[in-house]
């Protein structure tokens, strides 16, 4: 029997997956600030008050930035209960917490007894202030290449190894400072609980670097690159020896070539073929830097690993009618919705918005014409260089689009940063509830 | 953007920083104890101290 509209698109519940991220959250604050607590009751004597404040910021610290490396292993578990992209967003956001808690833990020592400055003098220092101080110039390095990649033109490849490295500098330098510098973590269960976070940070590492290509990403042959229309390229993929990998509209997977699994070069692709053709899966790219330009083309009748899927649209109620807002290459997600719903045979009422720069970067012109034939489709394209005929994605042009009605439909949004932003407006604006809408901005990873 | 993961990057930040704070009043010192009367002979008599030490405590209250 052929799956639904609901099953394609998945059997979480919003109950269901709210109460696993509750329950993931409280596993999160136990590891990052559980140890920290547990310091209330194990004061060693003779210590002032910003020391131990100092001590606890370092500890809180070493915590945050030490499950840093378990948030994008993209682990089964945390995956499906948050989404590959949202688990990135967080290690974004958490990464200023942990600097902060760093930034102030140096702070504190220092003024509270500003002989310790002598500890910055590397060569004479013991080997706890030296470690301390590699691991606190590698977060600041880490800080400084995320933030100010483009600025400092380091290639996405590039970037990866800096920050893996960085990363791994950072929290096994910082989690063997305070070992040695012993305080609280001289003995007992605050010293074993760290060595266990550290091996807990590590093991995700290597799960990701190591497991994930080796043990559990699936091979496939690459049986055509093809130039479209709209200056983009559609690689077809074969499942090599399997029935291939079950994945639902809107989600993405990484592509890596098998020659050399533990390498860093991989980037992340939206599913754009029928989540009923798991075996014969295709993604469309633009080809904008080195991966998408000359390595896609040159993988034409190798093995690829597809580490995925990952992330996740789960619509509430698609039976109502699903709205796709979506930019340039933002349209593969919104094509996988359309070709698994025209293979069904079947669909509820669909509003494609499709923003181009012009008519001839438009993408799956002809064969979008096709599926409005064939669905209950109706296609709106916004060209974006043309002023005169130029409209913007507002709340005013959801009214027209979608009528009344269309407040209660599943809404997809997918493009670049700056249109995923305007589209939420409009959406918010135009009075969609939130959890209704769905965004995946391009170029997360 | 991202609204959410910001707000929970916040609370993180807001939750370590109280943490650090009751950590570091628990290890504040408190205020040392008032010094102890001087214990005079007779005390030291009228206490339930007996045999040979006796003599001895007296000398010892009495700075001897």
């Amino acid at each position: 029997m052929r799956p639904t509209v609901g099953d394609v698109f998945g059997g979480l519940r919003r109950m269901t997956r709210t109460r696993r991220q509750l329950a993931w959250a409280v596993v999160y604050a136990v590891l990052a600030f559980g140890p920290a607590g547990l310091m209330m009751f194990s004061t060693p004597s003779g210590m002032s008050a910003f020391t131990a404040a100092a001590d606890a910021l370092g500890l809180l610290g070493l915590g945050v930035l030490g499950l840093q490396l378990l948030l994008p292993a993209r682990w089964g578990p945390l995956t499906s209960s948050f989404g590959t992209d949202r688990l990135v967003r967080l290690h974004r956001s958490l990464a200023g917490a942990g600097t902060l808690f760093v930034l102030l833990h140096v702070v504190l020592l220092m003024a509270d007894d500003p002989t310790r400055l002598r500890l910055l003098e590397f060569w004479s220092a013991p080997a706890r202030a030296r470690l301390a101080v590699l691991a606190t110039l590698a977060l600041v390095a880490l800080s400084a290449t995320s933030l100010f990649r483009t600025r400092l033109r380091l290639s996405y490849e590039g970037w990866r190894r800096v920050h893996l490295v960085l990363g791994l500098v950072l929290v096994v330098g910082g989690a063997a400072h305070a070992l040695l510098v012993g305080h609280y973590l001289a003995a007992g269960l605050l010293r074993e609980l760290t060595i266990g976070l550290l091996a807990l940070s590590l093991a995700g590492v290597l799960f990701l670097r190591v497991g994930r290509p080796l043990f559990f990403n699936r091979g496939f042959i690459v049986d055509a690159v093809t130039d479209e229309p709209g200056g983009v390229l559609t690689v077809q993929l074969r499942a090599d020896g399997h029935a291939g990998v079950p994945f639902a509209p809107g989600q993405f997977a990484w592509l890596k070539d098998a020659g050399q699994p533990l390498g860093l070069v991989e980037h992340p692709f939206s599913f754009a073929s029928s989540a009923h053709r798991a075996d014969r899966p295709t993604f469309t790219v633009r080809p904008v830097g080195d991966f998408t330009g000359t390595t896609l083309r040159g993988l034409l009748g190798r093995r690829v690993l597809l580490d995925g899927p990952h992330g996740g649209w789960h619509p509430k109620h698609p039976e109502r009618g699903i709205v796709l807002l979506v930019a340039g290459i933002g349209i593969t997600p919104a094509m996988s919705v359309l070709r698994t719903l025209d293979d069904e045979r079947r669909s509820p009422p669909v509003t494609l918005v499709y923003a181009s720069r012009d008519p001839e970067s438009v993408v799956f012109a002809a064969e979008l014409e096709g599926l409005a034939e064939r669905l209950p489709l109706r296609v709106v394209h916004l060209p974006g260089r043309d002023e005169h005929q130029r409209r913007r994605l507002d709340a005013s042009l959801l009214r027209d689009v979608l009528g009344p009605g269309g407040r209660r439909r599943d809404v997809l949004i997918c493009g670049s940063p700056a249109f995923t932003t305007s589209a939420l407006i409009a959406t918010e604006q135009f009075g969609v509830p939130g959890h209704y809408v769905h965004a995946e901005a391009l170029g997360f990873a | 953007m991202h609204v959410h993961e910001t707000r929970v990057a916040i609370a993180a930040t807001l939750a370590g920083l109280v943490l650090a704070t009751g950590i570091g009043a628990v290890a504040a010192p408190t205020a040392p104890p008032p010094p102890a009367a001087p214990v005079t002979a007779s005390q030291l008599v009228d206490a339930p101290v007996s045999g040979l030490g006796l003599n001895q405590a007296i000398d010892a209250a009495d700075g001897g």
